[in-house]
């Protein structure tokens, strides 16, 4: 199966804080295509599922707009240009919680959607320690951190709690090891 | 404080050629007023089937995709017409898609993709799925293909980024590796 082509030209479209995208394709029959796609391509997003030492999921609980009620959410934000994943996770940790980062390790890349030009980079944090009270750097974000087990975290992300469920999948075989070990 | 929004007026809906945007505005905790771009139509509903054959090998639709810009191997699905009921649209989908039939459907859940997102998407595992259609979307477009995978290779696409739906493997994992354990070609683990 051949990729297609992206061929100019692209336009951009803001409206308000959302970018629509419409891209310009080659298609493997020669046929020229457009497709409109959501987010600048250069618009990435980084999260963390992060745990204390002993074991509770640190969330940041929080409205969202789409979905219309809390959500139990996994700290994270945008990217900033030319910022390193790794940064951004550690800086909205510690803004969005209050917690610091122990040991981090890099999962992977989720793509949400075939039609979305951003990706999530996701980590896992383990060790995490309580240094401060949580210093938010938009005014509109109103996040309460909370601790939940593991066994509660999955049950919020497979019934809807949880907006980067997607996520929870890369980290899924170390939750349940994690979870399996303090049952016993 | 609560951290609970109110939704109040104003709501302004956007088109941008095919797309849709809503403009909501809120109350916040402290009071003030703030306005919020979401994307998609407000009750916007998708379906998504992970669907297995007999001998548990994923049918995929392996299909070029605009946003990631690469060939990826999805999950069948698509929109759910107006007043549709979700398995119907489900089922549907899974047969114009690969011409497959599901023997059985068991809902997964429901997702909200996204946190600025205003489309729901549920998802189903079908099993015992076999051929029923002359012909599907697979055969007429030359730009999809229709493929089996084992499931083992299923979760490795979720891991690297190589499908969209990777909320459809999250919440049938455990049933996925009970099957994989059960067929017993493959280690029941997937190592991380």
């Amino acid at each position: 199966m051949k990729p297609w082509k992206r061929i100019e030209p692209t336009t951009v479209t803001k409206v308000g804080w959302r970018v629509v995208t419409t891209k310009t394709f080659e298609l493997p029959d020669g046929r020229i295509d457009t497709y409109d796609t959501f987010h600048a391509e250069t618009q990435h997003f980084a999260n963390v599922i992060a745990l204390t030492p002993d074991n509770m999921v640190i969330v940041a609980r929080q409205y969202r707009p789409g979905p219309e009620k809390i959500m139990d959410e996994l700290p994270g934000g945008y990217v900033d240009t030319g910022e390193d994943p790794e940064v951004t996770v550690r800086r909205e940790l510690l803004e969005e919680t209050g917690y610091e980062v122990g040991q981090l390790t890099y999962l992977g890349t989720i793509c949400k959607d075939a039609f979305f030009n951003s990706t999530h980079h996701t980590y896992f944090a383990i060790g995490c320690q309580k240094k401060e009270r949580p210093v938010l750097d938009h005014e509109w974000e109103y996040v309460e951190p909370a601790l939940m087990s593991i066994g509660d975290f999955l049950d919020s992300a497979r019934t809807g709690g949880v907006s980067d469920a997607p996520a929870v999948l890369l980290a899924y075989d170390r939750l349940t090891r994690l979870n399996e070990q303090a049952a016993t | 404080m609560s951290i609970e929004w109110k939704r109040i007026e104003p709501t302004e809906v956007m088109k941008v050629r095919w797309r849709t945007l809503v403009e909501k505005t809120f109350e916040l905790p402290d009071g003030t007023r703030k306005s919020y771009t979401t994307i998609n139509f407000e009750g916007m509903q998708c379906v998504a089937t992970l669907a297995l054959t007999p001998d548990n090998q994923v049918i995929l639709v392996k299909q070029y995709r605009p946003g990631p810009e690469k060939i990826m191997y999805e999950i069948p699905g698509g929109y759910m017409d107006a007043g549709e009921d979700k398995q119907a649209a489900a089922e549907r989908e899974l047969l114009e898609e690969t011409g497959y039939a599901a023997g059985a459907m068991k809902y997964l859940g429901k997702v909200h993709k996204d946190s600025a997102n205003n489309s729901v998407s549920h998802y189903f595992l079908a099993t015992d799925c076999v051929p029923a259609a002359k012909s599907a979307k697979g055969d007429a477009d030359e730009f999809i293909e229709v493929v089996q995978v084992p499931i083992s290779q299923l979760v490795q696409n979720a891991h690297n980024a190589l499908m969209t739906d990777t909320e459809a493997v999250f919440l049938a994992y455990e049933q996925l590796l009970e099957r994989q354990a059960l067929h017993g070609s493959q280690s029941a683990h997937t190592k991380v």
